[in-house]
């Protein structure tokens, strides 16, 4: 029992006392409170303590600590020492809890009337993260003694890999928060300011998760070499749904503290992002998926305790509706179809829908199973062709939300109703025009057409709104705004980075120091750049030359890693008019030496020579382990007569063969095998020397392509995230609001109505 | 309140009539590789590599490799790109795709390397 183990155990009865003690609280032992405060405290002390310690053990070269063992080495460092700790599962398992126990600190500080059962809520949250962590801990020995580490898998030594993990933790973390309120207000039957107490957290999950999954985009981007920065992997739709029903929630919310309408939604939303974060987790982590992801995921044996937590989240928040929801009261959403408040609701189920979508897709190896008795999955396709139809209709709502009134605020004003009128003819061309490109030139590009007319419809009545809010009310009221003309810009930086996705990308073979025309552009090879150390990084240099004359070097590399595998870092080159984006594919020779395959016995012409396989010479094992097996050859120059018989001999083990090749006697040519079979009796050989090493010419095969404006896309994500960020310390500080001036809604109510009047109004001036 | 329940109703209903049609249309089912070869329709198998059958065809660029099942059958695997990153070091396989003159052409091949979460990655797209 190591002291990493002592302090999960003694945090999971500390969590468990919580969970206790804040019930009680719930059901009215106010005096219990402190307690219950103390427990959670020293609980999170505990995790934190257990994180500190698995950091410690980390960057001091612990590897008689298996985790350490296999997410560290010696040489490894010390940033990458630090990330190590989320590299694995067992250890992501203690950065999520370490969160769940920070935000819990937070939680019971602001959870107000809700506290005892919101914290009895999420002690449990926590005390299942601690058993999960009992079962596959980050502290357990090394089995064997070792020398050094396997060292953290070199796609994860980079920059964005080290932060992406951490911010889609958070995301998930805040993101769940709502759902503690949920709880509470079903248990306790008060819904009264739910909304205003989860409104703040919802925002800020919503936002935390949202750049997680960008920065996860950015790495696949630059690093993995995927060629696009979203592939609908089950890894990346598993966060993107709850960050869909986020982003009903936080609408819903927006809604029901206005005027106390769709509540029983809002619950239901808030507590089904918490499942849905679960059954993410449960889908990518448990192995169910591992035939279908280019992701792998090992199954560590403990999806049966996710499957538990999953099943019994889903039945308490199924048990509490059936309970509660007659007894919750809740006002009309709307007072007519043509006010904002119905434009907010169908966007909510828009979001609801697309998340739907999504979740059908990523679920589809379960659900086929399930249904149709055998496993399969969607392509791609699926998601694109489902998804564009709710892009167009969100984008149609976003573009009207500007446009229309709030039901209790001033009439729209003429001008409004006719820029409303304006926008719905554009839109209606757009599909037009997005129909009749469908027939000419087919699906794709008529969705395309429709989704840019859509796109550059709505920014101009948005960006507006938005300059307009931010002259008026300051950045705080302008986070909704800021974050729909992201939302338009985002979509046309999509539609022009990836439009030759379809396509397959151009293949260039080029030969060191012989240039080539490629895009309009002139194309040499100079060389590569060998790793230093013991790294086995190639890095290729290549020089590009524009039509103006401006010359570029790109350097992609290619670097074969621990396991043997391959990685593929693309070369990228950005300006305002995009990217240009250059992922290597192979470096191999243009001319390869001679070389054949031969069954014993067998006879072959290599280059000048005349090779026979006599037969193998014999199995040897070496101290270290590896095998040494040679083939013995007889070899004769094609037109000579005297024939001399050689041995050429491979060494297997770990990591790379070791050729041993024979020389030919009075040249400087030398044989090597390349490849032997003892079951099929063959052997593949090739000739090596400097002759043919001179002719050989390096070559390296490219993949080239060329994606314009792809800054927009950034730029569009960038700027939806900054909206979010800006409503996020708005509704934070606005939960507070209520008890600094004594619960004053009328208050709230009224700056809101102001607000309100300045869509319409703005709509007016831009006349 | 009813009106909402309308709109909103049928807006998920056209979606959610659109979702399914897409899923049945294009999922993909788990097969045998004799299924897979006695039918034209996209499908996915999984199989074990013939490390001694792995051959690149640079002019056509076209990577052609033997699979075999749990059963011993044998079956031909075409894919009309470059290896992906870590098929050298691959056990198994899984081909995407349809048969076509007793091969199966591969438009998405999924590498297994059972080592790690999150980080041996690869896709065709």
């Amino acid at each position: 029992m190591t002291a990493g183990h002592v302090l999960i155990i003694a945090a999971l009865g500390g969590s468990l006392a919580s969970l206790v003690l804040f019930a009680l609280v719930a059901r009215g032992r106010e005096g219990l409170r402190d307690h219950a405060r103390s427990a959670f405290t020293a609980t999170s002390i505990l995790v934190a303590a257990a994180s500190a310690l698995l950091w410690w053990l980390m960057l001091s070269d612990r590897f008689d600590v298996r985790y350490v063992h296999d997410y560290s080495s010696s040489a490894q460092p010390p940033v990458f020492k630090i990330s190590g700790f989320w590299g694995g599962q067992e250890g992501s398992w203690l950065l999520w809890l370490l969160f769940i126990s920070l935000a819990g600190l937070a939680l019971m500080r602001r959870a107000a009337h809700a506290e005892g059962a919101a914290m009895a809520f999420w002690s449990s949250v926590q005390a299942f993260f601690l058993i999960i962590l009992i079962q596959r801990s980050p502290f357990a020995p090394t089995p064997v003694p070792v020398e050094d580490g396997m060292g953290l898998n070199p796609l994860l030594q980079n920059y964005w890999m080290a932060i992406h993990p951490p911010v889609i933790f958070l995301g998930f973390t805040l993101l769940s928060v709502p759902a503690a309120f949920a709880f509470a207000a079903l248990v306790t039957g008060d819904f009264s300011r739910w909304s205003r107490l989860a409104h703040g957290w919802a925002l800020g999950g919503w936002t935390v998760l949202g750049v997680g999954l960008l920065l996860g985009g950015v790495w696949a981007y630059e690093t993995l070499g995927w060629g696009g920065w979203w592939g609908w992997d089950p890894v990346e739709n598993s966060s993107l749904v709850p960050w869909l029903v986020g982003g009903a929630l936080l609408h819903g919310l927006m809604l029901e503290k206005r005027r106390a309408a769709w509540r029983k939604l809002n619950l239901f939303l808030a507590y089904a992002a918490f499942v849905l974060i679960i059954y993410a987790t449960f889908l990518t982590r448990s192995g169910v998926l591992g035939d279908f992801s280019v992701h792998s995921f090992a199954s560590l044996g403990n999806h049966h305790w996710l499957a538990a937590f999953l099943t019994g989240y889903t039945l308490l928040g199924i048990g509490l509706v059936a309970l509660r929801t007659r007894g919750i009261e809740q006002g009309e959403g709307y007072d007519s179809i043509s006010s904002k408040e119905f434009l907010v609701f169908l966007g909510i189920v828009l979001f609801g829908l697309a998340a739907v979508l999504v979740a059908i897709g990523m679920s589809s190896p379960l659900l086929s199973a399930a249904l149709a008795g055998r496993a399969g999955n969607v392509p791609v396709e699926y998601y694109y062709r489902v998804t564009t139809p709710v892009a167009l209709a969100m984008m149609a709502l976003v573009g009207m939300s500007p446009l229309v009134a709030w039901s209790r605020s001033r009439r729209p004003s003429r001008a409004g109703k006719q820029l409303l009128a304006a926008l719905g003819i554009s839109l209606a061309l757009g599909i037009a025009v997005g129909v009749l490109f469908w027939v000419r030139s087919g699906p794709e590009i008529g969705a395309r057409v429709a989704v840019g007319w859509f796109a550059l419809s709505i920014l101009p009545p948005n960006l507006y709104t938005l300059i307009d809010t931010l002259r008026r009310q300051g950045p705080l009221a302008s986070g909704g705004h800021a974050a729909h003309v992201g939302l338009a810009i985002l979509f046309l930086g999509m539609l022009a980075s990836s439009h030759n996705n379809g396509a397959e990308p151009d293949r260039l073979a080029l030969t060191q120091g012989k240039p080539q025309e490629h895009l309009g552009m002139r194309w040499t090879f100079s060389g590569v750049r060998d790793g230093e150390g013991s790294s086995r990084k190639q890095t290729l240099e290549l020089r590009v030359e524009r039509p103006d004359g401006r010359v570029l070097t790109v350097s992609p590399s290619l670097e074969e890693v621990r396991d043997g595998s391959e990685m593929r870092r693309p070369g990228i080159r950005s300006s305002l008019a995009g990217d240009l984006y250059v992922a290597p594919v192979e470096l191999g020779v243009e001319n390869p030496p001679p070389h054949a395959h031969l069954e014993r016995g067998g006879k072959a012409d290599l280059g000048p020579y005349r090779v026979e396989f006599l037969g193998f010479s014999g199995m040897e094992q070496k101290p270290d382990g590896s095998v040494q097996a040679g083939a013995r050859l007889r070899v004769r120059e094609r037109d000579g007569t005297a024939s001399q018989e050689i041995l050429a001999a491979i060494r297997l083990g770990q990591g790379q063969p070791r050729y041993l090749p024979g020389r030919i006697p009075g040249t400087e040519d030398q044989i090597v095998l390349t490849q032997m079979s003892v079951e099929s009796g063959g052997i593949s050989v090739l000739l090596d020397g400097p002759k043919w090493r001179e002719n050989a010419g390096l070559q390296a095969v490219l993949e080239v392509t060329f994606k314009p404006l792809a800054w927009v896309l950034w730029l569009g994500a960038g700027i939806i995230a900054l909206g979010g960020a800006l409503s996020t310390v708005r509704r934070v500080r606005e939960a507070r609001l209520p008890e600094e001036r004594g619960g004053s809604e009328a208050l709230v109510r009224q700056i809101e109505e102001i607000e309100a009047l300045t869509g319409p109004e703005a709509a007016a001036r831009m006349v | 309140m009813k009106r909402a329940y309308i709109v909103g109703g049928a807006l998920i209903m056209a979606f959610a009539a659109l979702g399914v049609a897409q899923f049945k249309s294009l999922l993909t089912p788990y097969v045998g590789f004799q299924e897979a070869m006695a039918s034209s329709a996209q499908v996915q198998v999984k199989g074990k590599i013939v490390k001694e059958s792995v051959r690149f065809d640079r002019d056509a660029n076209r990577l052609v490799f033997d699979i075999t099942d749990e059963q011993g059958r044998r079956m031909t695997v075409e894919y009309g790109r470059a290896a992906p990153g870590n098929f050298a070091q691959a056990s198994h396989v899984v081909a995407v795709g349809q048969a076509k003159g007793g091969v199966f052409h591969a438009r998405d091949l999924l590498i297994k390397c059972p080592s790690k979460y999150e980080g041996q990655t690869y896709t065709g797209e």
